[in-house]
């Protein structure tokens, strides 16, 4: 898609979409992750309300550090990403790309601490199957590393079309990934 | 919708320290009793980080502070109304 036909789908007309910024497509994509992930972490809360003391001692066995350094890893890639787009508008393209490219190297650290934590667990005996909280645990989490990956290709693909559209729908995607960690951290991790 | 308020650096650099402060509020919140349950208060805490956190990435990294009054109201009211209810299921 070239920067005309950003252009031209931003003239048109979305409705009440039209006063959110950037992309509405990307808009209702945030919000629908949002349901969905949100969903299901209330899925979680219920589901621990009828089982406190197995998810409680499941969650024992959950690397809680390795949880917390990759919220400041995501968060900062976060900032990175606001640091991009900022660039783009100002027009300053070769500014944008490192930034961009600082918000994939802590995306790629984000995978690395959660696949290390999965090995930890998996080598501890814990699978999708062990019981209700490992369920929760993985598909949430894995879900969620699924958007990371998927998002890794999508900032690497608007840094190599830097249209000022492109990163404003890219890093709105990041942010929408940031976000949902921001609930299954605390929820997952920490809820006891 | 353009992205002429979108933050300065120097805020976003504000917004990133406050975030990271809650990050380790959060932390703080769930380890500080060690294996033990962490407890109402401290789980009120963790909470108010979460929405804290999402009300800082919608308005400043995500613009929303450029969007219109409804909008702005929705989503706000999401980030506070969704972590209460997580509480709130956490205390039955």
């Amino acid at each position: 898609m070239n920067t005309n036909s950003l252009e031209q789908s931003e003239d048109d007309d979305w409705g009440p979409l039209s006063s959110l910024p950037g992309n509405p497509i990307m808009w209702i994509l945030i919000g629908s992750e949002l349901a969905v992930f949100g969903a299901a972490i209330i899925g979680f809360s219920f589901a621990r309300m009828g089982m406190p003391e197995l998810f409680s001692t499941s969650q024992d066995h959950l690397n809680r550090m390795a949880g917390a350094i990759n919220t400041m890893v995501l968060l900062t890639s976060g900032f990175c990403a606001g640091l991009a787009l900022r660039a783009r508008l100002d027009n300053d393209v070769a500014k944008t790309r490192l930034w961009i490219s600082a918000a994939n190297v802590l995306g790629v650290v984000f995978l690395a601490v959660k696949f290390t934590e999965y090995a930890e667990t998996i080598a501890a005996g814990f699978s999708i199957d062990s019981n209700d909280f490992f369920m929760f645990y993985f598909l949430l989490t894995g879900f969620h590393a699924l958007h990371v990956v998927l998002g890794i290709i999508i900032l690497t693909i608007v840094a190599i079309r830097p249209a000022r559209d492109n990163i404003i729908t890219g890093t709105a995607f990041w942010h929408m990934v940031d976000l949902i960690w921001v609930f299954i951290f605390p929820v997952i991790y920490l809820m006891r | 919708m353009d992205h002429s308020r979108y933050p300065s650096t120097r805020r976003l650099i504000i917004v990133w320290l406050i975030l990271m402060t809650a990050a380790l509020a959060t932390l703080l919140a769930g380890t500080i009793t060690g294996d033990k349950a962490v407890g109402p208060v401290w789980m009120a805490v963790a909470m108010i980080a979460a929405s804290i956190k999402m009300l800082l990435i919608l308005e400043y990294f995500l613009d929303l502070r450029s969007a219109g009054a409804g909008w702005r109201r929705a989503f706000n009211t999401l980030a506070v109304i969704f972590p209460a209810t997580v509480f709130v299921i956490y205390l039955i």
